[in-house]
């Protein structure tokens, strides 16, 4: 697009024109002078000399707005279209799983919780004998485990952590009360893979033990968990249940955050919830007196709560993810999904 | 596990309860209703019933809980008095106990004289209610006993069990011998050892022990004398049995989780009013009782001061022994204490805080307040935890995408890699099959799958990490022979990174370049400048010349280890093409950093920081021609070599091969930068400086510096 404007070398000419010495129109007048009636020079003169001033004030302002057309010429040559894509440095993401567990992690942190880790491959005595599973005991049926190959026998045959509470054990035989810890770590099951099952996820336990811990502790301390993770508005409920390692022990459901607890989303059934207006992202309680005997820790004198969930699940309800294979697959069409 | 609501409010008295409020109680107190069916009377209720509540896992027993949930009564059905004949059953037949810790008490009673039929209509509808198919009175007698009060029983045909030396049919409760072998109520025949607990006659095995009966001296049609057995089973015995034959029957789940001892009896005289009312026939008087000492009912202490500083609430002492009293405790009151005697059916009650569960669970969950507990200052968080974290912001920040992927891979797929982690490969002795056998020598496998996984659904140019562990046999320990303990397996907390396909591509760009390994060692060098062991400090270096043996998994010649302070941390490099080839990538770059090794290294957070010199600096280049197996390295190492404490840093400006080069030489341009925290630089030093190195580079066989490059030195501005 061209504009109309005059160039520097434009008001140049112009000047040459009018003002020039050999051919100026206006110093040619100038040297008429000499030729004019001695009655009309004056007069002439002062004409002349007028017309000479607003010539040069009008150049000189020309001047100068030839200096910025031309720069705003040379601009406009160096445009381009803006609207073209950038070039856009590479951006990375974190993982989903990783956003989920420091989100939880840092909930924790505001109620005094310390990270602690622990191998992934244990012994069958910090998996299981030491958190009250006794040996040939039903209980280890529902957790179905990977045994390590060549790995030794009873109490000492590895095996894929199926939870990580043997980091519980762990941190009280290395640690005395208090102890307030949170495990997020990876553990194992021998679940075929399929959108609700994997035997690789992850999951983040807590331990608290010191003296006075009370069963009401353990409700408050999850209710405020669920309130910082969640929504300020996030309710729990505490159901019974069995697990050996607590005593007594609970699943803990959150006011689903689908309905708000309502149950129905916009008319039809929630179905996260299943219409109950509850999920149960949990499991918790008092810590066993055989489980912190085995911890070195005197069941009279202490006590303690325990919790863990699984973090892929969290993150399923945060993301509305339909299937947990997705947190596995890394199609990083999906990876790009989270930013926060 | 199905229930009748009928059958359950049959304990029940009073007005009948509302079916909803049924399931939903049970929910309450722990016996959680996953499922209803049916309505009204008709209800059936599907309910989830934990491992430790065998008690819950019959009519009986769950309307126990009902009752107490509901506030309400529980009541056993009235019955007759059981008629029984003249002949005692011990004239009958005779029981042995060869193994009284597996068998602590074997019931059973004889009747004779029946006709097989089929069960009554009651007893039919009851079990078909629950899904349970009807077989013959007696077998459904058995049948519903089990799923009344909860014991399993069996019926043998008397007939057919093999007579001791009395002349007798005889039971013996012993382990099978090596080479036994029976055919199990479902056809199948199972082969035995002495790890087996089998129900024998005088010859032979005729059932396994609390699992399942053998076919040869089930109830037929032509039967009509009967043995019912009424036993209690250690659980692991039982556990042992089903499990080393792969069977789980509804009566080895029970015996597995434990029965009640004394419900032998009164589970066999259910039963054997239910056969006498379809098949008519005589009960033999008396009950044969094989038992071991006969225990009394442990006694447990609640201390009511203990449950309120448990529980962080306060529950009155006359509703603790209202819900223990319901629950069948017979609690009785001492001052803080109460005393109860455990139920013979509760074997999941042994400790104090048993009993507050059972309190607080009646009581119920909704009344616990909630509390936090004392204030408590954390410590610092871990390093390594840190180091993990803050790689993973790095290499996020880098622009790359993290991943998570399977901890085992296939074997095939770790064998390549088997090198770049410390010790043999850990194998998974039940694996779900390939390719999830072999825990991982590195996390690069992971990402090489995702990188496939990616480009198969069109997906290219891609830049993955992950941050997660290899596994490795501790050599150390497998040579000792070492089989206990910690430390058999080396875990090690790496960062993989894959680089595969094109550079950052855009419109203003006609060719497209893939990514090389300086992509991939920048990358590297971006995350360990960002641990802090990078530039100023340059406390790593990468490591050329590294052997095919150590990295068969990486393209020879463009591929590096990386080091800090001599020690060995990582790797880096193009993979070797037809590895790659098998993942269907070209030239992807890898690397992997052991970051357990690395938070041991890391330098300690600075605690004074050196501020920028004041005094402009100078920058000279100088240019060389030398051979091109001549590293970077000892170019570097020549222009540093003697230099002043004023030269600060070396850089690489150019290559150039081509023209005017000779062939198997190349030319580069160092940019030496020199400067002083106290003075500016004067010309002639910074110039003799550059003369000097330029000499050191010169004396470097076959090099040549560029004469007419010695250029002036540039004043920074």
């Amino acid at each position: 697009m061209s504009e109309a404007g005059l160039l520097p070398a434009d008001v140049h000419a112009l000047h040459v024109r009018w003002l020039g010495q050999q051919q100026g129109a206006i110093t040619a007048l100038l040297k008429q002078l000499k030729e004019v009636s001695k009655e009309q020079k004056a007069s002439f003169g002062a004409a002349v000399n007028a017309l000479k001033r607003e010539a040069e004030a009008a150049l000189s302002s020309l001047e100068e707005s030839s200096v910025l057309f031309e720069r705003l010429q040379k601009q406009r040559a160096l445009a381009v279209d803006v609207t073209l894509p950038p070039r856009v440095s590479r951006v990375g993401r974190l993982h989903p799983l990783t956003v989920v567990r420091r989100r939880m992690e840092s909930a924790f942190a505001s109620l005094g919780y310390e990270v602690a880790d622990g191998p992934d491959i244990e012994t069958d005595w910090l998996n299981f004998g030491s958190l009250n599973f006794p040996p040939d005991h039903p209980a280890r049926d529902a957790v179905d485990t990977f045994f390590v190959k060549d790995g030794g026998e009873g109490r000492d045959r590895l095996l894929l952590r199926t939870h990580t509470s043997p980091v519980q054990i762990r941190t009280m035989r290395a640690q005395k009360p208090p102890i307030r810890i949170v495990i997020p770590g990876r553990v194992y099951r021998k679940d075929d893979i399929d959108p609700r099952h994997s035997p690789v996820f992850h999951q983040m336990e807590g331990l608290t033990v010191d003296e006075g811990v009370t069963f009401a502790d353990l409700k408050g301390t999850l209710a405020a968990f669920s309130r910082l993770l969640f929504t300020p508005e996030t309710k729990i409920r505490f159901g019974p249940t069995f697990f050996p390692f607590v005593e007594p022990g609970v699943d803990v459901a959150v006011s689903c955050v689908f309905c708000s607890g309502t149950g129905t989303v916009n008319g039809p059934t929630c179905r996260p919830c299943s219409g109950s207006g509850w999920i149960e992202i949990m499991g918790a309680g008092m810590v066993h007196p055989n489980v912190l005997r085995n911890g070195g820790i005197d069941p009279e004198k202490y006590s303690g709560f325990a919790f863990g969930m699984g973090i892929d699940r969290i993150a399923f309800l945060l993301y509305g993810v339909p299937d947990l294979r997705l947190f596995f697959e890394n199609d990083v069409r999906f990876l790009d999904r989270v930013w926060i | 596990m199905k229930f009748s609501y009928s059958w359950l409010a049959s304990y029940l008295p009073g007005p009948a309860p509302d079916p909803k409020t049924l399931g939903d109680r049970l929910t309450a107190v722990g016996f959680i209703v996953e499922g209803v069916e049916g309505e009204g009377a008709g209800t059936v209720y599907d309910v989830e019933i934990t491992a430790n509540r065998p008690d819950g896992m019959n009519h009986r027993g769950l309307a126990r809980e009902a009752a107490v949930a509901l506030n309400r009564a529980f009541a056993e059905p009235a019955v007759s008095p059981l008629p029984e004949g003249a002949t005692p059953a011990d004239a009958r037949a005779r029981v042995f106990v060869e193994e009284p810790a597996l068998c602590p008490r074997y019931s059973a009673r004889v009747i004779e004289g029946i006709r097989v039929r089929p069960a009554s209509g009651a007893v039919a509808a009851r079990l078909a209610a629950i899904g349970q198919g009807a077989i013959s009175a007696p077998v459904d007698a058995t049948n519903h006993v089990l799923w009344d009060i909860g014991q399993p029983l069996h019926a043998f045909d008397l007939d057919t069990l093999a007579k001791g030396a009395d002349g007798l049919p005889t039971i013996v409760v012993r382990r099978a011998k090596a080479g036994e072998t029976l055919v199990t109520l479902d056809g199948v025949t199972r082969s035995l050892t002495p790890y087996h607990l089998v129900i024998a006659d005088a010859e032979k095995p005729v059932a396994l022990a609390g699992v399942m009966g053998g076919l040869a001296t089930a109830i037929s049609e032509r039967t009509t004398r009967i043995l019912l057995e009424g036993a209690h089973f250690n659980p692991g015995a039982v556990r042992k049995t089903a499990r080393s034959l792969g069977m789980h029957t509804d009566a080895s789940h029970r015996f597995e989780r434990g029965t009640d001892p004394e419900a032998t009896v009164g589970g066999l005289d259910r039963a054997a009013r239910l056969i006498l009312a379809d098949c008519g026939g005589t009960l033999c008087r008396g009950t044969i009782d094989a038992r071991a000492d006969e225990s009394a009912p442990p006694m447990q202490t609640l201390r009511l001061s203990r449950l309120t500083a448990f529980l962080g609430m306060d529950i009155p002492g006359a509703r603790v022994l209202e819900i223990l009293a319901a629950l069948g405790f017979f609690p009785v009151r001492d001052g803080d204490a109460v005393r109860v005697a455990v139920p013979s059916w509760r074997i999941d009650v042994t400790c104090e805080e048993d009993l507050i569960e059972e309190v607080i669970r009646c009581e119920g969950y909704d009344r616990l307040p909630e509390t936090l507990p004392r204030p408590y200052a954390p410590a610092r968080p871990r390093v390594s935890a840190l180091v993990a974290d803050r790689a993973r912001d790095l290499l996020a920040g880098l622009g790359l995408f993290e991943c998570q992927t399977y901890s085992f891979v296939a074997a095939s797929e770790n064998f390549p890699f088997e090198s770049a982690a410390p010790g043999s490969p850990v194998v998974i002795e039940n694996a779900l099959g390939e390719p999830f056998t072999t825990m991982r020598a590195t996390p690069v496998i992971g990402l090489l799958q995702t990188a496939q996984h990616n480009v198969r659904r069109g997906q290219k140019d891609l830049a993955l990490f992950e941050v997660g562990k290899s596994f490795g046999w501790n050599q150390e320990k497998i040579s000792a022979e070492e089989k206990t303990g910690d430390g058999r397996i080396l875990e090690r907390e790496r960062v993989g990174i894959l680089l595969a396909g094109a550079r950052r591509k855009h419109w203003s760009v006609e060719t497209e370049e893939r990514e090389d390994f300086f992509d991939g060692a920048g990358i590297v060098e971006a995350l360990m400048r960002g641990l802090g062991l990078g530039e100023p400090r340059a406390l790593f270096t990468f490591k050329e010349n590294i052997s095919s043996s150590f990295f068969p998994f990486l393209a020879p010649g463009r591929a590096a280890s990386i080091e800090v302070g001599g020690v060995a941390v990582g790797w880096v490099g193009v993979l070797e093409p037809s590895l790659a080839a098998s993942w269907d990538l070209t030239d992807p770059v890898a690397a992997d950093l052991d970051l357990d090794l690395l938070s041991a290294l890391l330098p300690p957070p600075a605690t004074s920081i050196e501020p920028p010199p004041r005094f402009p600096g100078s920058e000279v280049d100088i240019t060389v021609t030398h051979e091109v197996a001549t590293a970077w390295k000892m170019l570097e190492a020549a222009a540093r070599a003697d230099a002043p404490p004023e030269l600060m840093t070396v850089e690489a400006k150019g290559r150039y091969r081509g023209p005017g080069v000779p062939e198997g030489f190349v030319k580069t341009t160092l940019t030496l930068r020199f400067g002083s925290p106290q003075r500016s630089l004067a010309r002639d030093d910074v110039n003799a400086w550059r003369d000097a190195a330029a000499r050191r580079l010169q004396a470097h066989p076959g090099a040549k510096v560029d004469g007419a490059n010695l250029n002036e030195a540039r004043e920074e501005s």
